[in-house]
């Protein structure tokens, strides 16, 4: 947030904040083998640590500071330790010494998905399409996504929302495939999952103001997000930096 | 309970249960039923849908009620509704065109046993 906010319009006072954040996160994720800081004790999601990884690409660009190699070795690692074996995509959590705790979650993916566009493009756009091919779904024009794939047996929890039965619709995983389609242009996912959120997600107009009555204000910040990303993401893609 | 079983049954076997009249009260009574869900405001408990509690005037779980049955009242207005309205037009015009029409004069010809 404060470096997308000083993107936006820098401020000389948030520049020291940053770096402390920056190389806090930095130094908690080098004590694990696998590169990653807890989320909670022993506990560390992929959601979580492929933000602060998008945060360190930020800082980068804006402070001019190195975390190439630290980026470099977090998707080496990830791809040999972090991965589901049958699907290909990352698990959503593990312990700090690597072992799998849940295996890929659609409410962590499709966010992981997106912060990797700024560490590393490929890494991220075979993640995407790994994911929508394992938890995305299009019929009749309507889309939304599951939140485990065919091959992982998951709970409903806090994060991925009440699961309806049978359909297996998510609506956390369905809320952050906006994200991961809106990152990625896919068009044409973007398209029928808006369908069925007009559909099903009982729209309200109130003063000029659009709500989603059956969205919550986490949901509504997701989809916020997922219709104004793309500027900021675009300046520091290494690809693009000059 | 029983004698509701009953009404029920006699109100199935009835003829008037599958034909357009029928039909189209079904799916009336349902638009209705929406309609009052609508009305009341009762979309923005809603939210259930997402796993949020809504905050109702009778605590979390009548707005989790009220929320269900305005999801149940949409979903039968958006999806129930059109088909049954749909199924009255054609059971109405399978009525007109392809069911042999009984003329005064057959019936005058063919007079019932006495």
């Amino acid at each position: 947030m404060l470096g997308c906010r000083r993107l936006v319009e820098d401020k000389t006072d948030y520049r020291p904040l940053l770096t402390e954040r920056i190389n806090l996160m930095v130094e908690r994720m080098k004590k694990s083998p696998v590169l990653s800081a807890e989320s909670y004790p022993n506990e560390c999601w992929t959601f979580c640590n492929t933000v602060a990884l998008a945060a360190m690409r930020v800082a980068d660009y804006l402070d001019g500071t190195d975390h190439s190699e630290f980026l470099r070795n977090w998707v080496t690692i990830a791809k040999a330790k972090l991965t589901d074996p049958k699907s290909g995509l990352l698990i959503s959590t593990y312990t700090v010494a690597g072992r799998p705790i849940y295996g890929p979650e659609g409410s962590t993916i499709w966010m992981a998905a997106h912060c990797l566009q700024v560490v590393d493009e490929d890494f991220a756009a075979d993640q995407y399409a790994r994911a929508k091919r394992e938890l995305g779904r299009e019929f009749l024009g309507f889309g939304d996504a599951w939140e485990w794939p065919a091959s992982w047996t998951g709970s409903p929890d806090v994060d991925s929302g009440p699961v309806v039965p049978i359909l297996g619709i998510s609506a956390g995983a369905s809320g952050l495939a906006f994200l991961g389609a809106s990152s990625f242009k896919d068009d044409a996912y973007l398209s029928s999952l808006l369908a069925s959120i007009e559909f099903a997600g009982f729209p309200a107009n109130e003063n000029g103001r659009l709500k989603y009555c059956a969205s919550n204000q986490v949901g509504d910040a997701v989809l916020l997000y997922a219709a104004v990303q793309g500027p900021v993401w675009d300046r520091v893609r290494p690809r693009t930096r000059q | 309970m029983r004698l509701l079983v009953k009404a029920w049954q006699r109100y199935v076997k009835d003829d008037r249960f599958f034909s357009p009249s029928g039909l189209l009260l079904r799916a009336a009574a349902i638009a209705a039923a929406f309609l009052i869900c609508h009305a009341l405001s009762l979309r923005q408990y809603t939210t259930i849908a997402s796993g949020t509690a809504p905050a109702a005037f009778g605590g979390q779980s009548v707005g989790a009620v009220l929320g269900i049955l305005y999801i149940a009242s949409y979903f039968g207005f958006v999806l129930l509704a059109p088909v049954l309205v749909l199924a009255a037009g054609l059971l109405a015009l399978y009525h007109s065109l392809l069911l042999p029409k009984v003329r005064p004069s057959d019936a005058s010809a063919h007079p019932p046993a006495a």
